[in-house]
């Protein structure tokens, strides 16, 4: 505001063109400038002549940061304190992932005790290891239960797009007929071995003495057999190794040489009697088809005989009415090899595939001192386990092989390195 | 000259192909390969020439059929085994690195699921197939649950097995379908008839089994999850046939106590009432009797309205009644004529077999065999079984004072008192009261573990004062073997087996050298025979009280009896001049000991000279209707060939030694029989 109060006047008129010059017009730019002031200040944050004084002035406690410049200038901090003090004091935010964050009694707990999320326990890696050199890892989810032989109540047909229809339809996966075909029995009538046998009279823990005899004397013939086998084929490899032993020992002139010539034979090189017998002549090809011809004619008259013989004694034989005495026959040749199943026991000489032979089958038979009456007491013989095994062999499920406990290892050979000869004399 | 052609292109080096070559083709591994075969019943052949099949000069090789390898490539399975491998290589890798946690996220989340139903289904197209290969499963998977676990026998696997095993059991009890068992010294036989399908298994007897190292474990395994699969399934569908709910309820707890069959609780499947519970306690009483009575009232209802419609249909319904109500009884084969064939006899019916032990309750004491025992009794209708505390909980009752218990089955002989030890007398806080081993508790039956299986094989209750405790037994016959033709049977009548006239000439031979004749038996007899003779003689007198179910002469044994008169003809014809030589010879010894008496022989034989008279004619008919047979298979004999004719000597000839062999054993229970009246 200004101090002069002087009476209203107009503009200072340097021409009198114009509206200002009007007399009505009175010269009010002070006031205007008085009210702009006051507006200026209100804008910037109120009238400062109306502030208190704590709003208008601040104590200053900083301190000037020359003089802080000029001090540490001359008093260096040491680097460490320096990072040190670059330290946030508001915790950093953590991005772990934590088992149990939320929920903790207040104390800490020491490092070693805290859960890892992927720990594994020896057991499992051991069990992972194995896992991994076996080439075994398995899902141990339970099987669906379900009926599989109920009937199909909708097998959902395939959309057929006309869009494709030229196309040929994809063959349905057809198993082929060799799949269906009964394993090879190892049994030595070939006729194929059941699972499970029915069991003989003599193999009853309380059998009658007939049939447990009749089963040990049979068993105890086959047993006395074997060992005969034995003992012979011990004989054979003793009088081998006999004969190598006496080879090794002379050193391959001929004795009988010399006392030979002092005897006064002297054998000369003369051959053998079989190379002086006269060969006969080679036969040529016609020679031969005659031959073939002749032999089949033969045959053929032959079986032609027999067939009629045969059927004379059928026509007989009819008109005989010998009805009940053919039927006899047949029971009689189906009885002899009637049992359908094979024998378990007694196997072909060669193996499926391979040269390791079936294993021998246990001796099932109760011998005269093990024998009890009750099933108390009763001592099991043979082994189920290895009569499974051996049974699924003799059905031809598998091939007999021997299990390998021990893996054959890669063969290394062991050489001496010669590098430490490689010298040089350092004066040559 | 004809077309060149190239070798291995056609024939056996088509059709077969080398395992080596078999499985460079599927690209898989040895074992992965033998698994694939185990599982899909692909199994080595053998080429009629095998220089021809295989390429190589190796003589040694497995052959397979090239075309079942070839479907090979199309099997799910093949896929899964290379996936295997895949993730196997990755598990090793990380495990490598040392990301331990990497591997096993790897195996629990990647590992491929192996299902064998497919498979299943594919081996077996109808239920039949399944239950008719069911024999070896069973036998495996029931050696399997007894074995004790190894590393190579995972205790997962056994408790599968044991589970599996338990299950079919209990269908077998709840249909009664169980026919025969037999006690070897191996195992414990089984057969059940299963829709018709004869099943037959065997079970090791408990802690025997060795392991050793001679089986190839991981063969083994692979037949035991194929096999645990198929029993899986297979229980199923015949838990669902009987409307059961699969699986029955497991009580872990009472199987860790030992309730081997009853730890498991059959469930009915029903939608809308609750699951009733068919335990064998309350089995009496569940809602079939009530169920029975709703449709009785239906019928008669059903009755009313069409008497008074008039309609004339009732008939026919009753007839379709009958029908049905005679489904189960079978009937029995009986030859028409006499030389017709023996035929195969049906076995039990369900009823008979479900109402044998039903009556009874039996209690079976600590040292007999409890697993066997309880599935046997069980599957033959009984419902009550106790036993001891330490043979496992789930008893009817432990407590072997129990007044209900009618049967009791004791394994052990009878001691003296002085032979027992002194019993602890601190025994009053235990729950059960003690009872001295060796005392009898009054009104009930003692039996020996045998005479259970010899009811269920013989089909009736055996007189059981013969296999009491400390008794020697009669012998455990096999029911799968049937008695030759012509010989010996202990289990049929003297008067069954015997031959035309065989009596009566024993008879004469009797009368002329008794004396003889007792001084040589003791020397001959064998204790077995004596006591098989005895055994059955006196089953025959069937005098038990109470214990009488079925009179012993069936119409099997008739039938059989014919068939015998039949073919035992030639037989006789050959061993007739025999007897006759025998008959002279036992004449001269009477005239000999006559003489030495100092009596006229005429007057000794004076009296029964006319009944020998008619004796001896009857013997001369037969003689000559004997010899004339010979004659005529004389006749026919020449017109054989040589090969039948050889072969009919050889079997009249074994024949022949087993009807002597026969002969002498009736001859000695004759003499038995006799004595004993």
């Amino acid at each position: 505001m200004s101090a002069q109060l002087t009476a209203p006047k107009q503009y200072s008129q340097p021409s009198r063109k114009g509206k200002k010059a009007w007399r009505k017009n009175v010269d009010i730019d002070e006031v205007q400038d008085g009210l702009r002031l006051l507006k200026d200040e209100e804008i910037k944050g109120g009238v400062l002549a109306e502030k208190p004084s704590d709003e208008l002035f601040t104590i200053d406690k900083a301190g000037a940061p020359e003089i802080r410049k000029a001090y540490e200038k001359q008093h260096k901090p040491l680097k460490s304190d320096e990072i040190l003090s670059k330290r946030s004091a508001i915790p950093a935010v953590d991005s772990r992932k934590r088992v149990n964050s939320k929920v903790t009694d207040g104390v800490i707990e020491p490092k070693t005790k805290r859960q890892k999320s992927d720990w594994v326990t020896r057991k499992d890696w051991l069990r992972l290891k194995q896992v991994a050199k076996e080439n075994k890892p398995v899902n141990l989810t339970t099987n669906k239960l379900y009926d599989p032989w109920a009937e199909n109540e909708d097998e959902t047909p395939a959309v057929e797009d006309p869009q494709f229809d030229y196309l040929p339809k994809p063959k349905p996966k057809v198993a082929p007929d060799t799949i269906k075909r009964a394993p090879t029995s190892l049994a030595a009538n070939g006729k194929p071995v059941p699972a499970v046998r029915t069991p003989g009279a003599g193999v009853s823990y309380n059998p009658s003495f007939e049939d447990w005899d009749r089963l040990l004397q049979e068993k105890g013939q086959q047993a006395v057999e074997d060992e005969k086998k034995r003992l012979e084929e011990e004989r054979k490899e003793a009088e081998r190794q006999r004969m190598i032993e006496e080879a090794q020992h002379d050193n391959g002139e001929a004795k009988s040489d010399d006392e030979s010539a002092w005897e006064g034979f002297e054998s000369e090189y003369e051959k053998p009697e079989w190379l002086n017998k006269k060969r006969p002549e080679r036969k040529n090809k016609t020679q031969r088809n005659k031959i073939k011809k002749r032999k089949e004619e033969e045959r053929k008259a032959r079986w032609e005989a027999q067939m009629k013989k045969k059927q004379d004694q059928l026509a007989q034989a009819a008109i005989n009415g010998a009805t009940a005495e053919q039927r006899e026959l047949y029971h009689a040749q189906h009885s002899s090899d009637e049992s359908d199943e094979g024998d378990d026991a007694v196997l072909r000489r060669r193996p499926l595939g391979g040269k390791i032979p079936v294993p021998e089958k246990h001796l099932e038979v109760v011998l005269p001192d093990e024998l009890q009456d009750s099933l108390r007491m009763l001592k099991p013989e043979g082994n189920l386990l290895d009569d499974r095994f051996r049974t699924l062999m003799v059905q031809g499920k598998l091939e007999s092989r021997k299990p390998i406990t021990q893996p054959r290892k890669p063969r290394r050979e062991v050489t001496e390195k010669w590098g430490y000869k490689d010298f040089k004399v350092p004066g040559l | 000259m004809g077309k060149i052609k190239k070798k291995g292109t056609s024939g056996q080096a088509k059709n077969y192909i080398t395992r080596t070559q078999a499985v460079r083709k599927l690209q898989i591994s040895l074992p992965d390969f033998r698994r694939l075969c185990i599982f899909k019943g692909i199994y080595p052949r053998e080429p009629r020439n095998k220089k021809k099949a295989s390429k190589t000069s190796t003589p040694s090789t497995t052959f397979y059929y090239t075309k079942d390898i070839q479907y090979l490539l199309h099997e799910p399975l093949l896929k899964k085994f290379r996936e295997q491998k895949a993730l196997a290589k990755k598990i090793a890798r990380s495990l490598g690195r040392g990301e331990v946690g990497d591997a096993s996220r790897l195996e629990k989340n990647h590992a491929p699921r192996m299902t064998l139903d497919h498979i299943v289904k594919e081996r077996y197209p109808t239920f039949i197939d399944a239950l008719r290969d069911l024999d070896d499963a069973l036998s495996l998977l029931f050696l399997f649950a007894s074995l004790p676990s190894t590393t190579h026998v995972p205790p997962k696997t056994i408790a599968l097995c044991q589970r599996l095993c338990h299950e079919f059991q209990h269908y077998l009890i709840a249909t009664n379908s169980l026919r025969k068992s037999f006690l070897s010294i191996k195992g414990i036989y089984y057969q059940a008839t299963i829709q018709g399908q004869d099943i037959m298994w065997l079970v090791p007897y408990r802690f025997v089994q060795r392991v050793n190292g001679d089986v190839d474990y991981r063969i083994m395994a692979t037949f035991v999850e194929f096999y645990t699969t198929l029993l899986g399934f297979v229980n199923y569908r015949l838990y669902s046939t009987l409307g059961l709910r699969y699986p029955p309820k497991f009580d872990t707890r009472s199987d860790d106590t030992g309730a081997e069959l009853a730890a498991f609780t059959l469930e009915g499947r029903a939608v809308g009432d609750a699951p009733k519970a068919v335990e064998a306690s309350t089995k009496q009483t569940n809602g079939n009797s009530a169920n029975q009575e709703v449709s009785r009232e239906v019928q008669e209802k059903v009755d009313k309205v069409i008497q008074s419609a008039g309609l004339d249909k009732t008939k026919d319904e009753k007839t379709v009644e009958t029908t049905e109500e005679s489904t189960d009884a079978i009937d029995k084969f009986e030859p028409t004529a006499p030389e017709a064939d023996t035929l195969p006899q049906p076995d039990l019916s369900v009823e008979e077999a479900g109402a044998l032990f039903a009556p009874f309750t039996f209690y079976i004491s600590r040292e007999a065999p409890k697993a066997p025992l309880e599935f046997l009794l069980r599957s033959f209708g009984c419902k009550r079984i106790g036993w001891d505390e330490v043979l496992g909980s789930g008893a009817f009752t432990h407590n072997e004072t129990d007044s209900r218990i009618t049967h009791q089955i004791v394994d052990r002989p009878a001691l003296p008192e002085s032979a027992l030890p002194p019993i602890p007398a601190a025994s009053e806080n235990s729950a059960t009261p003690k009872v001295k081993p060796g005392t009898r508790i009054p009104g009930r039956t003692y039996v020996q573990p045998q005479w259970v299986w010899d009811c269920i094989n013989d089909g009736k209750l055996l007189r059981p004062d013969l296999y009491a405790p400390g008794a020697t037994l009669p012998p455990h016959l096999s029911p799968w073997v049937k008695p030759s033709k012509g010989g010996y049977d202990p289990r049929a009548t003297l008067a069954e087996q015997e031959e035309e006239g065989e009596a009566e000439l024993a008879e004469d031979e009797e009368e002329s050298d008794e004396e003889m004749a007792e001084a040589s038996e003791d020397k001959k007899a064998d204790a077995k025979a004596e006591a098989s003779a005895e055994d059955d003689s006196s089953e025959e007198d069937d005098s038990d009280p109470g214990m009488d179910v079925a009179d012993s002469d069936d119409d099997e044994s008739d039938s059989e009896e014919e068939v015998e008169d039949f073919d035992g003809l030639e037989d006789d014809a050959a061993s007739e001049s025999e007897d006759e030589e025998e008959t002279a010879r036992s004449r001269h010894q009477k005239e000999l000991e006559a003489e030495a008496a100092g009596l006229p022989f005429s007057s000794h034989g004076g009296a029964a000279d006319d009944k020998k008279g008619k004796k001896s004619s009857q013997a001369k008919k037969i003689a000559s209707k004997k010899r004339k047979e010979e004659e005529e298979l004389e006749r026919q004999k020449m017109m054989m060939s040589r090969k039948k004719r050889k072969l009919l000597e050889k079997m009249m000839h074994s024949n022949k030694k087993t009807s002597d062999e026969a002969a002498k054993l009736r001859s000695k229970r004759r003499k038995l029989e006799k004595s004993e009246k």
